[in-house]
């Protein structure tokens, strides 16, 4: 920036503020229009396992943030009401027998390395994508019908897909062979990356030639990664080194609110814990009364009240479903100790039941706080649950193991993210861990339904399926979601239009801007 | 004027409970240049304590409470810490007993004794490498330019002692205090090391303070000597004259315990039958090579500590087996009480073969046969009482228990000239030659027919080793019980033994009667050994009954 | 055994004792001494100290001075359990390699080099992570960390032994080696396993406690220090106390325990930096 460029920019922003907001500068932020330029510094504490090397720290894969939207693009983009936007693509079109879908990509954008992107771009990212991610292995071909067109050819038919072309692993890269493909970095997003301190610091710098005209508005943009690092993180927020802290333990809402100069902004929701309760024989959740009567026992309000001061949680309803899809319908009856303990009392325990110890990893930082008061809220109706914090280390495996094919398995806590539907409904599929491997006659009944919602084309009729499956959920009680997260980000006053997302990946910075 | 002057010297240790307790009281003597001064005492009398005062030394723990040590003039206990490190070393030097702990074991004894030299000489590294050459051939060291080069560990230890004595003279001393330097020496090192002194004393014009226990070593290298008791000098004048005619009762004490082989011990045991009790016939045993896995190195060669030894011990008597450190007679004891089992050779015991370990002995003979080891505390277990200690070979051997156990104890202490009371104490709370007292009760409440005696009394002070081998000698006569009596001190056979072994090497250089070995050695090596022990006996007065003087 | 008395009336050492008799104490009577129980959600989360909850509520609205109280019980039940286990288990193979030596020797020392060459917390992470954290398994894991040094200290202690002629003596008798290792090593070796023990258990009072810090020790809800220390730790800016009480309470367990051995090394004579009382 040269002397006269300075002069122009400094009377630019003065001019935006104007006499009256010099004299009510709080009113100025609210009012003033989006100032360009300056830096943005922040630090994500989301745990990031795939954080790559100097060889591959590029890598949308191996990123060392998870934001991959600030150096990439989707075909797709999901935002927080779980609703698919274009992004690259700028239509798509199902073939009748949703097997095949037709893409018509955006014309005109640009690679940072200066080339157009095309279909072949496109072909060659989906190449990778379907050798090395399991939401992009549902798609058997991709066609090339123009140089902005393609058709996705499918295993099977899906009436949600487009939802997989907003998946935050499948960005598009400029065209390469499979094995370096991506590993330069260069992406049509809207920051450049400059420079990669492995593990730790990731510099990058406006795409001027970014699609989306009149954006981004930083000129250079920073994040360190600081994993779990909670008390470190405030403290460089506290010290104004970051702008600002994606995904602050949503437990502390009460105390950063505190804080002054600190915007909250909490997403819709976020992940939610989910008791996995195993049904082979030998267990008391064979019996559905006890898996109500927990269910029903648990204080999901109290949950919410001390684990998420109030506000920064929300109480599950057994599903996989989170108050960010359209389509959940919360409990109707969220806690009843006394129908608890007439069904424990049917089911022959009349004086309470201990059940088996109940294990858990602190794969959020609040885990362990949400089972401690699950625990302790579950004693008023005679249940005793006892409890075990295990490392996270090797945790699903050691969960899920299944080394005698009994599918006995544990009575434990299990993760569960926010997708659409059509992918988290599967996720109860009677062969699967998480379900507790289910099954009988409402499982057989939850399954056809599921099997019409893949091939309906109507979203309303598959709204109407999926609460179907929703209410057989909260009456089988196949398994327990007691209550989610809301995911939470702190930014300073000054920073405007960052908003936050129940899928905590799909952050975009296109609009962000300092005051 | 005199070179040393003590005066009033108080110097007292601070024991557990905080209070002081002393161990010099009011010692005072002056030392003329060029004399030499010979502080004797058994353990405990404050001898060395007195020496290391001379360097401004204490021990952690002690504190001179008062007096004055003037060297030429100046008070040492007043220096301040640089004048006391400039002292050390420089004006007076100090000979220790153990030459392994005043060497730095990873440093090559060149190096260890250049540095002194340029430290006391303040002069460069080669002057001072000269310099040690030149005090390596002082002190006899074979091929100085070789030795410098090797570490403490690879000398024997009359050379490293040597070594030690040319660092001391590194500074060019005036004063040598030199404590007990050839304790731990065999009886013929230390006559090399003592003539050496000897010599080097004219040679460098130094002026010696000798510690030591050994009135004979004493009488030789000593111009006057001080006898210590309890922390006082009790005595203090020329040496001839001290000797001579003492005026003190325990300096007169301690000059007649003195065990020598010119002395008449008297009648002694002879053997009860005709057919020997034990019989040995060309024994041998090797110690192994260090090796456990085929993978591993041999750590050395395997070495013959005994080979083609015999002797017979008939019943009650007492037959003696002497020679120097490494010469096997330790090995012997031990592979006849059977804690070695022999490579070759031959046991025969009453008659019968010997097996080779305790183990497959029968529990008669393992009662027979019985062993006191040389050190009295560590034979005896510290976690029990004497009662607990007596009763075990009592219940296993005589099957005693209870009331007669503890009835039989006690007569056993008393048969030693032990308070029966001793029966509620630990070892520790008894002194050394109590504690041996114990250990030979131990042996005899087995109602052994042998006992081997494994250098008993060499821990002892030298009243306390007459006492407990009268004490042994009156058990032996009485219960007729046979003995093998091992010591590397000839003094002590002589008094105990009627027949005697010489071993050197592994190997028997000499065998006979007491008397007509010492007296007419036929052996070269024993000839070598009755000069070392009868050194110094010019200066001490004839013993009472004493035979005439070997020829 | 000699005890030096004047040994254990140094400030140190009367501090250590000291320190140590109180935690011993409150674990043993905090369920008395406690005014709620310590895993009830009695209150509202992170409650100032006041008039009903004296130290304020924690993260999860539980009485922090319960959980003060508490928070030694179990961390020094498995410890001291722990240690037991690996001093006695250490001692009898430390004693019975010097003894017998050889083959059984050499396999037992190389265990033991692999085991105190791998390094500490890596060994403890993978064995929780293979094993969990249940108590038998903490107790086992403290033990596995402790024997090795145990047996090496209490093997060079008895290797000191097996030639004094007491042991000699014992073997030419005739006595089995049980008897003699019983009667006449072990015995022996008392003085250094006292201290051993006191050492261990305040090393495994600080590795449990890092261990809970860590996940990788107690579980939630179990009141413990390391663990409380570690639910605070978001609150470090809001509440500090509730991570410097238990920071406390694990340093002056830890100091106590640390001061306690070494009063003990002393007062059985095992510190050569303290004078002798000595003649000649």
């Amino acid at each position: 920036m040269n002397r006269r460029e300075m002069i122009a920019a400094v009377g630019a922003a003065l001019a935006g503020l104007g006499l009256k907001d010099l004299v009510a500068p709080e009113g100025a932020f609210a009012q003033a229009k989006p100032r360009s330029g300056g830096k943005f510094v922040y630090t994500n504490l989301y745990p990031n396992n795939r954080m790559g090397d100097a060889k591959n720290g590029r890598h949308p894969y191996y990123l060392l943030d998870i934001n991959t939207r600030s150096a990439f693009n989707g075909l797709a983009y999901v935002n927080d009401r779980l609703q698919v936007e274009p992004e690259l693509a700028l239509s798509w079109t199902p073939a009748a027998d949703l097997k095949s879908w037709e893409i018509q990509l955006r014309e005109g954008v640009v690679f940072h390395n200066g080339r157009d992107m095309t279909a072949d771009d496109v072909i060659s990212s989906f190449a990778f994508h379907k050798a090395r991610t399991s939401f992009a292995r549902q798609i058997d071909k991709v066609e090339k019908l123009g140089t902005h067109k393609v058709r996705m050819h499918l295993v099977k038919p899906n009436s949600e897909f487009p939802f997989i072309l907003g998946e935050y692993q499948l960005m598009i890269m400029p065209a390469a062979p499979i094995e370096t493909i991506g590993l330069d970095g260069i992406g049509t997003g809207p920051f450049r990356i400059v420079d990669l301190d492995p593990k730790r610091r990731l510099v990058m710098e406006r795409n001027e030639r970014y699609w989306r005209k009149g954006f981004p508005y930083f000129d250079r943009f920073e994040l360190a990664s600081s994993p779990g690092r909670m008390e470190s993180a405030l403290n460089g927020f506290r010290g104004g080194q970051f702008d600002a802290v994606l995904g602050v333990d949503p437990g502390l809402q009460p105390e950063l609110e505190r804080i002054p100069g600190t915007v909250i902004s909490t997403a819709l929701s976020g992940d939610q814990a989910l008791m996995i309760l195993p049904k082979h024989e030998g267990s008391p959740f064979a019996d559905k009364r006890i898996r109500q009567a927990l269910s029903l026992a648990i204080d999901r309000e109290k949950v919410i009240r001390i684990v998420y001061g109030g506000k920064a949680g929300w109480a599950g309803n057994n599903s996989h479903l989170t108050p960010s899809n359209p389509e959940f319908l919360p409990l109707e009856v969220r806690r009843d100790v006394a129908r608890a303990k007439k069904l424990l009392a049917e089911a022959g325990y009349p004086n309470g039941i201990t059940l088996p110890t109940f294990y858990f990893t602190a794969s959020w930082p609040e885990i362990p706080r949400v089972f401690q008061v699950v625990s302790q809220s579950v004693k008023e109706a005679g249940i005793t649950l006892p409890i075990e914090q295990r490392p996270s280390d090797g945790y699903r495996d050691w969960r899920v193991e299944d080394k005698a094919k009994t599918r006995k398995h544990r009575f434990a806590y299990g993760p569960a993210g926010v997708r659409n539907p059509g992918v988290s409904m599967y996720r109860m599929r009677p062969d699967n861990n998480e379900s507790g491997y289910w099954s009988g006659p409402a499982c057989e009944e939850y399954m056809k339904l599921y099997d019409e919602a893949v091939v309906e084309p109507d979203k309303l009729k598959r709204k109407f399926l999926y609460v179907r499956m929703q209410q057989i959920l909260g009456e089988e009680v196949p398994a327990i979601h007691p209550a989610g997260r809301r995911n939470m980000l702190i930014h300073k006053k000054n920073v405007h239009g960052l908003e936050n997302h129940s899928q905590f990946w799909s952050i975009r910075f296109d609009e962000v801007w300092k005051g | 004027m005199s070179l040393l002057e003590v005066r009033g010297l108080n110097i007292a240790y601070r024991r557990p409970d905080g209070r002081l307790g002393p161990a010099v009281i009011d010692a005072a003597f002056s030392l003329a240049e060029g004399e030499s001064l010979g502080i004797v005492g058994e353990s405990g009398s404050g001898k060395s304590t007195l020496a290391r005062a001379l360097l401004g030394y204490c021990r952690p723990g002690g504190v001179i409470t008062s007096g004055e040590i003037l060297l030429e003039g100046t008070d040492i206990l007043r220096l301040d810490r640089a004048g006391v490190h400039r002292l050390r070393g420089g004006r007076v030097a100090f000979v220790p007993q153990n030459p392994l702990s005043s060497l730095t074991p990873h440093l090559r004894v060149g190096s260890q004794v250049a540095e002194a030299v340029q430290l006391h000489r303040a002069c460069g590294a080669r002057e001072a490498r000269e310099a040690t050459l030149e005090l390596f051939h002082a002190v006899n060291l074979p091929d100085p330019q070789r030795l410098a080069g090797r570490f403490p560990h690879e000398l024997s230890g009359g050379q490293r002692q040597r070594v030690v004595i040319s660092a001391a003279l590194a500074g060019n001393p005036r004063l040598v205090v030199l404590d007990e330097p050839t304790t731990a020496l065999d009886k013929t090192t230390e006559t090399q090391v003592l003539e050496l002194v000897q010599r080097l004393r004219e040679r460098f014009k130094a002026t010696l303070v000798y510690v030591s226990h050994d009135l004979n070593v004493i009488s030789e290298m000593c111009d006057r000597v001080l006898v210590m008791l309890e922390g006082r000098v009790v005595e203090e004048g020329a040496t001839a004259q001290v000797y001579g005619t003492p005026a003190c009762d325990y300096t007169r004490r301690l000059i007649a315990a003195v065990p020598r082989i010119d002395r008449d011990p008297g009648p002694l045991a002879a053997p009860s039958a005709p057919e020997p009790l034990l019989s040995v016939a060309g024994l041998g045993y090797r110690y192994a090579a260090g090796r456990r896995w085929p993978w591993t190195r041999r750590a050395a060669a395997e070495r013959d500590a005994l080979s083609g030894v015999s002797f017979d011990i008939y019943p009650g008597e007492t037959l003696g087996l002497v020679g120097e450190s490494g010469s096997g007679k330790s090995t012997a004891a031990a592979v006849i009480a059977g804690l070695l089992a022999p490579a070759e050779g031959t046991i025969r015991f009453d008659g019968q073969p010997l097996p080779p370990l305790a183990a497959g002995r029968s529990a008669q003979t393992r009662r027979r046969i019985q062993i006191i080891f040389q050190d009295p505390l560590s034979s005896l277990n510290p976690r029990h009482r004497i009662d607990a200690i007596l009763a075990r070979p009592l219940a296993l051997f005589q099957g005693l228990s209870g009331t007669p156990a503890r009835r039989r104890s006690a007569e056993l202490l008393e048969a030693l000239q032990l308070d029966p009371g001793f029966l509620d104490c630990y070892p520790r709370q008894l002194s050394g030659g109590q504690q041996q007292r114990v250990a030979i009760a131990r042996a005899f409440a087995a109602d052994p027919d042998l006992i081997i005696c494994d250098e008993i009394t060499s821990a002892l002070d030298v009243s306390v080793q007459a006492q407990v081998l009268a004490l042994l000698k009156g058990l032996q006569e009485r219960s007729g019980t046979a003995c093998l009596f091992i010591s590397h001190d000839l003094g002590v056979i002589g008094q105990v033994a009627g027949r005697v072994v010489v071993l050197r090497d592994g190997t028997v250089r000499e065998a006979g009667a007491t008397q007509a070995v010492f007296r007419q050695p036929a052996n070269e090596y024993t000839r070598l050994l009755v000069h070392a022990a009868s050194r110094g006996y010019a200066r001490l007065p004839l013993p009472p009954g004493a035979l005439a003087p070997a020829a | 055994m000699r005890i030096d008395a004047f040994a254990l009336r140094k400030p140190a050492a009367v501090m250590g004792l000291l320190l140590v008799v109180v935690h011993v104490a409150l674990a043993l009577f905090s369920p008395w001494l406690a005014p709620f129980d310590p895993t009830e959600l009695v209150g509202g989360r992170v409650e100032a100290p006041g008039a009903e909850f004296l130290l304020g509520t924690d993260v999860l609205g539980r009485d922090y001075l319960s959980r003060l109280l508490h928070g030694g019980r179990m961390a020094l039940f498995v410890t001291f359990t722990g240690v037991v286990a690996a001093v006695v288990v250490g001692s009898l193979l430390g004693v019975a390699a010097a003894y017998f030596g050889g083959a059984l020797d050499d396999v037992l020392m190389r265990i033991c080099d692999i085991k105190l060459a791998l390094p500490g917390i890596l060994f403890v992470s993978l064995f929780i992570t293979g094993f969990g954290e249940s108590f038998v398994v903490l107790v086992t894991l403290i033990g596995l960390v402790y024997f090795p040094g145990v047996v090496r200290i209490v093997r060079a202690q008895a290797l000191t032994q097996v030639n004094l002629g007491y042991v000699k003596a014992a073997q030419l008798r005739g006595e089995s080696a049980a008897s003699v290792i019983a009667r006449e090593i072990l015995p022996n070796t008392l003085d250094v396993v006292y201290v051993e023990f006191a050492i261990r258990m305040s090393h495994a009072v600080l590795l449990l406690s890092t261990m809970s810090y860590l996940g990788l020790g107690l579980s939630p809800p179990t009141p413990d220090w390391g663990l409380m220390v570690s639910e605070g730790v978001g609150q470090l800016a809001f509440a500090p106390w509730l991570v410097l009480f238990p920071a406390v309470f694990i340093s002056t367990l830890v100091i106590g325990l640390n001061f306690g051995a070494e009063a003990l090394a002393n007062a059985l004579g095992m510190d050569a930096s303290r004078g002798h009382v000595g003649g000649t």
